[in-house]
Protein backbone atom coordinates (compact mmCIF):
# COMPACT_ATOMS: atom_id res chain seq x y z
CA UNK A 1 0.00 0.00 0.00
CA UNK A 2 1.42 3.48 -1.02
CA UNK A 3 1.25 6.21 1.61
CA UNK A 4 0.20 9.35 1.92
CA UNK A 5 2.72 12.32 3.47
CA UNK A 6 0.19 15.30 4.20
CA UNK A 7 3.17 18.72 4.34
CA UNK A 8 2.62 21.91 5.37
CA UNK A 9 3.69 25.26 6.93
CA UNK A 10 1.09 24.55 9.70
CA UNK A 11 1.26 21.65 11.87
CA UNK A 12 -2.41 22.20 12.70
CA UNK A 13 -3.04 21.87 9.43
CA UNK A 14 -1.03 19.00 8.90
CA UNK A 15 -2.96 17.04 11.25
CA UNK A 16 -6.42 18.34 10.71
CA UNK A 17 -5.74 17.15 6.88
CA UNK A 18 -5.11 13.69 8.54
CA UNK A 19 -7.73 13.26 10.37
CA UNK A 20 -10.09 14.57 7.53
CA UNK A 21 -8.64 12.01 4.92
CA UNK A 22 -8.28 9.35 7.59
CA UNK A 23 -11.79 9.37 7.95
CA UNK A 24 -12.45 8.15 4.19
CA UNK A 25 -9.39 5.92 3.78
CA UNK A 26 -9.34 4.14 7.55
CA UNK A 27 -6.52 1.37 6.00
CA UNK A 28 -3.77 3.57 4.28
CA UNK A 29 -0.75 4.77 5.97
CA UNK A 30 -1.36 8.41 6.65
CA UNK A 31 1.54 10.80 8.01
CA UNK A 32 1.19 14.16 8.60
CA UNK A 33 4.36 16.67 9.12
CA UNK A 34 4.54 20.50 9.76
CA UNK A 35 5.89 23.65 11.08
CA UNK A 36 9.31 24.73 11.79
CA UNK A 37 10.34 22.04 14.63
CA UNK A 38 10.17 25.01 17.58
CA UNK A 39 6.42 25.19 17.55
CA UNK A 40 5.80 28.21 14.40
CA UNK A 41 5.18 28.11 10.89
CA UNK A 42 7.78 26.97 8.47
CA UNK A 43 9.34 23.77 7.14
CA UNK A 44 12.11 21.66 8.75
CA UNK A 45 14.26 19.54 7.48
CA UNK A 46 14.37 16.79 9.70
CA UNK A 47 11.05 16.18 10.72
CA UNK A 48 10.67 16.11 7.15
CA UNK A 49 13.20 13.86 6.98
CA UNK A 50 11.96 11.55 9.87
CA UNK A 51 8.40 11.40 8.37
CA UNK A 52 9.91 10.17 5.05
CA UNK A 53 12.21 7.59 6.03
CA UNK A 54 9.17 6.15 8.47
CA UNK A 55 6.67 6.14 6.11
CA UNK A 56 9.03 4.36 3.13
CA UNK A 57 8.14 1.03 1.94
CA UNK A 58 8.88 -0.08 -1.45
CA UNK A 59 5.06 0.17 -2.56
CA UNK A 60 6.18 4.04 -2.76
CA UNK A 61 5.01 7.31 -1.21
CA UNK A 62 2.90 10.39 -2.31
CA UNK A 63 3.97 13.97 -0.74
CA UNK A 64 1.31 16.88 -0.82
CA UNK A 65 2.55 20.19 0.07
CA UNK A 66 1.09 23.55 0.54
CA UNK A 67 3.31 26.20 0.02
CA UNK A 68 6.77 26.63 -1.86
CA UNK A 69 9.26 26.47 1.18
CA UNK A 70 7.51 23.10 1.72
CA UNK A 71 8.12 21.55 -1.49
CA UNK A 72 11.24 22.97 -1.66
CA UNK A 73 12.22 20.86 1.44
CA UNK A 74 10.83 17.71 0.72
CA UNK A 75 12.92 17.74 -2.90
CA UNK A 76 16.15 18.36 -0.80
CA UNK A 77 15.36 15.87 1.44
CA UNK A 78 14.63 13.45 -1.79
CA UNK A 79 17.85 14.58 -3.59
CA UNK A 80 19.71 13.24 -0.45
CA UNK A 81 17.84 9.33 -0.41
CA UNK A 82 19.47 6.58 -2.83
CA UNK A 83 17.84 7.24 -6.11
CA UNK A 84 16.23 3.68 -5.41
CA UNK A 85 13.85 5.08 -2.28
CA UNK A 86 13.95 8.39 -4.23
CA UNK A 87 12.37 7.51 -7.65
CA UNK A 88 9.15 5.72 -5.74
CA UNK A 89 8.58 9.19 -3.54
CA UNK A 90 6.45 11.26 -5.59
CA UNK A 91 5.67 15.12 -4.69
CA UNK A 92 2.56 16.24 -6.94
CA UNK A 93 0.97 19.47 -7.57
CA UNK A 94 -2.48 18.85 -6.24
CA UNK A 95 -5.05 20.93 -3.91
CA UNK A 96 -3.57 20.12 -0.37
CA UNK A 97 -6.85 19.60 1.06
CA UNK A 98 -9.57 18.32 -1.85
CA UNK A 99 -6.12 16.29 -2.81
CA UNK A 100 -5.55 14.69 0.32
CA UNK A 101 -9.05 12.91 0.28
CA UNK A 102 -8.91 12.31 -3.32
CA UNK A 103 -5.21 10.70 -2.76
CA UNK A 104 -6.12 8.88 0.28
CA UNK A 105 -9.10 7.33 -1.81
CA UNK A 106 -7.29 6.46 -4.51
CA UNK A 107 -4.32 4.96 -2.81
CA UNK A 108 -7.40 2.91 -0.74
CA UNK A 109 -7.89 0.80 -3.84
CA UNK A 110 -4.75 -0.55 -3.66
CA UNK A 111 -3.55 0.69 -6.92
CA UNK A 112 0.59 1.07 -7.34
CA UNK A 113 2.07 4.40 -6.64
CA UNK A 114 2.39 5.07 -10.84
CA UNK A 115 -1.90 4.34 -12.25
CA UNK A 116 -1.96 6.55 -8.39
CA UNK A 117 -0.01 9.52 -9.85
CA UNK A 118 -1.21 8.98 -12.99
CA UNK A 119 -4.91 9.21 -12.08
CA UNK A 120 -4.22 12.26 -9.82
CA UNK A 121 -3.05 14.37 -12.92
CA UNK A 122 -6.35 15.07 -13.11
CA UNK A 123 -7.20 17.93 -10.20
CA UNK A 124 -2.73 19.27 -10.88
CA UNK A 125 -2.86 22.65 -10.16
CA UNK A 126 0.17 25.27 -10.48
CA UNK A 127 1.20 25.63 -7.12
CA UNK B 1 41.21 31.68 -1.40
CA UNK B 2 41.39 28.96 1.22
CA UNK B 3 39.82 27.56 3.70
CA UNK B 4 40.62 29.77 6.54
CA UNK B 5 39.79 32.46 4.33
CA UNK B 6 36.32 31.24 3.48
CA UNK B 7 36.15 30.54 7.49
CA UNK B 8 36.60 34.36 8.02
CA UNK B 9 34.73 35.67 5.25
CA UNK B 10 31.78 33.52 6.60
CA UNK B 11 32.40 35.27 9.67
CA UNK B 12 31.61 38.71 8.32
CA UNK B 13 28.80 37.41 6.28
CA UNK B 14 27.32 36.26 9.77
CA UNK B 15 27.82 39.33 11.29
CA UNK B 16 26.47 41.51 8.63
CA UNK B 17 23.11 39.30 8.22
CA UNK B 18 22.71 39.89 12.34
CA UNK B 19 22.99 43.63 11.47
CA UNK B 20 20.29 43.65 9.15
CA UNK B 21 18.11 41.42 10.56
CA UNK B 22 15.19 43.94 11.36
CA UNK B 23 15.51 45.64 7.82
CA UNK B 24 15.57 42.36 6.02
CA UNK B 25 12.17 41.20 8.17
CA UNK B 26 10.83 44.84 7.37
CA UNK B 27 11.11 43.99 3.88
CA UNK B 28 9.48 40.49 4.10
CA UNK B 29 6.97 42.18 6.00
CA UNK B 30 5.66 44.20 3.59
CA UNK B 31 5.41 41.32 0.80
CA UNK B 32 5.82 38.22 2.46
CA UNK B 33 5.46 36.19 6.21
CA UNK B 34 7.91 38.54 7.92
CA UNK B 35 10.50 36.01 9.01
CA UNK B 36 13.71 36.48 6.49
CA UNK B 37 15.65 38.43 8.62
CA UNK B 38 14.71 36.03 11.87
CA UNK B 39 15.28 32.84 9.49
CA UNK B 40 18.78 33.85 7.88
CA UNK B 41 19.93 35.29 11.21
CA UNK B 42 18.85 31.73 13.29
CA UNK B 43 20.51 30.09 10.03
CA UNK B 44 23.84 31.89 9.90
CA UNK B 45 24.21 32.06 14.42
CA UNK B 46 24.00 28.17 13.65
CA UNK B 47 26.55 27.69 11.18
CA UNK B 48 29.16 30.43 13.48
CA UNK B 49 29.66 27.39 16.27
CA UNK B 50 30.63 25.02 13.57
CA UNK B 51 33.25 27.12 11.96
CA UNK B 52 35.21 26.55 14.98
CA UNK B 53 36.67 23.29 13.72
CA UNK B 54 39.58 22.95 11.24
CA UNK B 55 38.53 22.50 7.57
CA UNK B 56 40.50 21.08 4.75
CA UNK B 57 39.13 22.73 2.14
CA UNK B 58 36.56 25.81 0.90
CA UNK B 59 34.01 23.09 -0.52
CA UNK B 60 33.70 21.72 2.93
CA UNK B 61 32.95 25.17 4.54
CA UNK B 62 30.31 25.64 2.05
CA UNK B 63 28.81 22.36 2.67
CA UNK B 64 28.69 23.10 6.05
CA UNK B 65 27.05 26.42 5.68
CA UNK B 66 24.54 24.64 3.18
CA UNK B 67 23.27 21.72 5.51
CA UNK B 68 23.20 23.72 8.07
CA UNK B 69 20.48 26.36 6.39
CA UNK B 70 19.09 23.64 5.06
CA UNK B 71 18.20 22.33 8.20
CA UNK B 72 17.82 25.59 10.84
CA UNK B 73 16.33 28.82 8.43
CA UNK B 74 13.00 27.33 8.39
CA UNK B 75 11.68 29.34 5.66
CA UNK B 76 11.67 29.42 1.84
CA UNK B 77 15.56 31.11 2.01
CA UNK B 78 17.08 27.43 3.67
CA UNK B 79 16.59 25.43 0.54
CA UNK B 80 17.21 28.43 -1.49
CA UNK B 81 20.53 29.50 -0.46
CA UNK B 82 21.01 26.05 1.03
CA UNK B 83 20.88 24.95 -2.40
CA UNK B 84 22.87 27.80 -4.05
CA UNK B 85 25.84 26.61 -1.55
CA UNK B 86 25.63 22.76 -1.59
CA UNK B 87 25.64 23.45 -5.85
CA UNK B 88 28.87 25.40 -4.97
CA UNK B 89 30.49 23.16 -2.92
CA UNK B 90 29.79 19.78 -5.08
CA UNK B 91 31.02 21.98 -8.29
CA UNK B 92 34.15 22.85 -6.35
CA UNK B 93 36.73 20.05 -6.78
CA UNK B 94 40.14 22.24 -6.17
CA UNK B 95 40.72 22.33 -2.40
CA UNK B 96 41.25 25.91 -2.64
CA UNK B 97 39.31 28.99 -4.78
CA UNK B 98 40.26 31.81 -7.23
CA UNK B 99 38.49 33.89 -9.69
CA UNK B 100 37.64 32.16 -12.35
CA UNK B 101 36.54 29.06 -10.12
CA UNK B 102 34.28 30.96 -8.24
CA UNK B 103 32.46 32.68 -11.21
CA UNK B 104 32.47 28.43 -12.50
CA UNK B 105 30.35 27.42 -9.49
CA UNK B 106 28.32 30.47 -8.61
CA UNK B 107 26.90 29.80 -12.49
CA UNK B 108 25.98 26.20 -11.39
CA UNK B 109 24.70 27.34 -7.66
CA UNK B 110 22.87 30.00 -9.56
CA UNK B 111 21.18 27.08 -11.76
CA UNK B 112 20.97 25.10 -9.05
CA UNK B 113 18.11 27.77 -7.18
CA UNK B 114 16.40 28.59 -10.48
CA UNK B 115 15.37 24.68 -10.26
CA UNK B 116 14.87 24.35 -7.03
CA UNK B 117 12.62 27.43 -7.00
CA UNK B 118 11.05 26.82 -10.52
CA UNK B 119 11.84 30.40 -11.11
CA UNK B 120 13.63 32.84 -13.31
CA UNK B 121 14.74 36.38 -13.86
CA UNK B 122 12.44 39.00 -13.83
CA UNK B 123 9.90 37.17 -11.36
CA UNK B 124 10.92 39.37 -8.21
CA UNK B 125 13.11 36.74 -6.39
CA UNK B 126 16.92 36.65 -5.00
CA UNK B 127 17.71 35.73 -9.02
CA UNK B 128 17.29 39.13 -9.77
CA UNK B 129 20.45 39.78 -7.96
CA UNK B 130 21.86 36.82 -8.08
CA UNK B 131 21.85 36.24 -11.97
CA UNK B 132 23.00 40.01 -13.06
CA UNK B 133 25.49 39.68 -10.63
CA UNK B 134 26.99 36.63 -12.00
CA UNK B 135 27.10 37.54 -15.47
CA UNK B 136 28.78 40.68 -14.03
CA UNK B 137 31.74 38.78 -12.49
CA UNK B 138 32.04 36.69 -15.63
CA UNK B 139 32.43 39.83 -18.37
CA UNK B 140 35.30 41.19 -15.44
CA UNK B 141 37.05 37.78 -15.71
CA UNK B 142 36.74 38.24 -19.42
CA UNK B 143 38.28 41.71 -19.30
CA UNK B 144 41.20 40.30 -16.87
CA UNK B 145 39.96 42.53 -13.95
CA UNK B 146 40.83 41.85 -10.64
CA UNK B 147 38.18 40.16 -8.02
CA UNK B 148 38.37 43.70 -6.16
CA UNK B 149 37.57 45.43 -9.03
CA UNK B 150 35.08 43.18 -10.31
CA UNK B 151 33.64 42.61 -6.82
CA UNK B 152 33.01 46.54 -6.50
CA UNK B 153 31.10 46.36 -9.98
CA UNK B 154 29.66 43.72 -8.87
CA UNK B 155 27.91 45.41 -6.15
CA UNK B 156 26.66 48.27 -8.10
CA UNK B 157 24.57 45.73 -10.22
CA UNK B 158 23.78 43.79 -7.60
CA UNK B 159 22.33 47.28 -6.44
CA UNK B 160 20.73 47.90 -9.76
CA UNK B 161 18.76 44.66 -9.11
CA UNK B 162 17.20 45.06 -5.68
CA UNK B 163 15.83 48.30 -7.29
CA UNK B 164 14.79 47.24 -10.47
CA UNK B 165 12.61 44.25 -8.21
CA UNK B 166 10.36 47.42 -6.80
CA UNK B 167 9.59 47.77 -10.40
CA UNK B 168 8.11 44.68 -10.83
CA UNK B 169 5.17 42.11 -9.88
CA UNK B 170 6.46 39.10 -7.89
CA UNK B 171 5.41 35.84 -9.94
CA UNK B 172 7.47 33.23 -7.21
CA UNK B 173 6.89 32.81 -3.58
CA UNK B 174 4.55 34.18 -1.04
CA UNK B 175 4.44 37.34 -2.47
CA UNK B 176 3.14 36.40 -5.75
CA UNK B 177 -0.45 36.35 -3.75
CA UNK B 178 -0.30 39.90 -3.35
CA UNK B 179 0.23 40.41 -7.37
CA UNK B 180 0.06 44.41 -8.11
CA UNK B 181 0.83 45.10 -4.36
CA UNK B 182 4.05 43.69 -4.17
CA UNK B 183 5.13 46.78 -6.77
CA UNK B 184 7.24 49.68 -5.50
CA UNK B 185 8.78 47.01 -2.86
CA UNK B 186 12.29 45.41 -2.63
CA UNK B 187 12.45 42.09 -2.57
CA UNK B 188 14.15 40.56 1.01
CA UNK B 189 15.75 37.74 -1.11
CA UNK B 190 17.28 40.24 -2.95
CA UNK B 191 18.30 42.45 -0.37
CA UNK B 192 19.60 39.42 1.50
CA UNK B 193 21.93 37.84 -1.40
CA UNK B 194 23.15 42.42 -2.01
CA UNK B 195 24.33 42.22 1.66
CA UNK B 196 26.23 39.03 1.11
CA UNK B 197 27.80 40.46 -1.82
CA UNK B 198 28.67 43.30 -0.10
CA UNK B 199 30.51 41.28 2.81
CA UNK B 200 32.16 39.61 0.27
CA UNK B 201 33.08 43.29 -1.61
CA UNK B 202 34.03 44.18 1.33
CA UNK B 203 36.76 41.39 2.45
CA UNK B 204 38.09 41.49 -0.82
CA UNK B 205 38.96 45.25 0.16
CA UNK B 206 40.89 44.31 3.11
CA UNK B 207 37.69 44.26 5.86
CA UNK B 208 38.39 41.41 8.54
Amino acid sequence: MVSLILLSHSEKIAEGLKDLAFEMAREIPIYSVGGDGSGGLGSDYEKIRETILNAYTDDGIIILFDLGSSRMTASLVLEELDEEMSQNIKILNIPLVEGAVTAAVTISSGASLNDIVESLKEIEMIK
Amino acid sequence: MNAQDAVLLLKLIANDIEQNKEYLTELDTAIGDADHGINLSRGFNAVLPKLETEFANVSDVLKTLAMTLISTVGGASGPLYGTLFLKMSGALKKPELDFADFCEIFDIGIEGVKARGKANKGEKTMLDVLIPVSDSLKNSLAEGLSPKEAFDKALEVAKEGYEYTKTIIALKGRASYLGERSLGHIDPGCMSSYIMLKSVSEFLNGRR
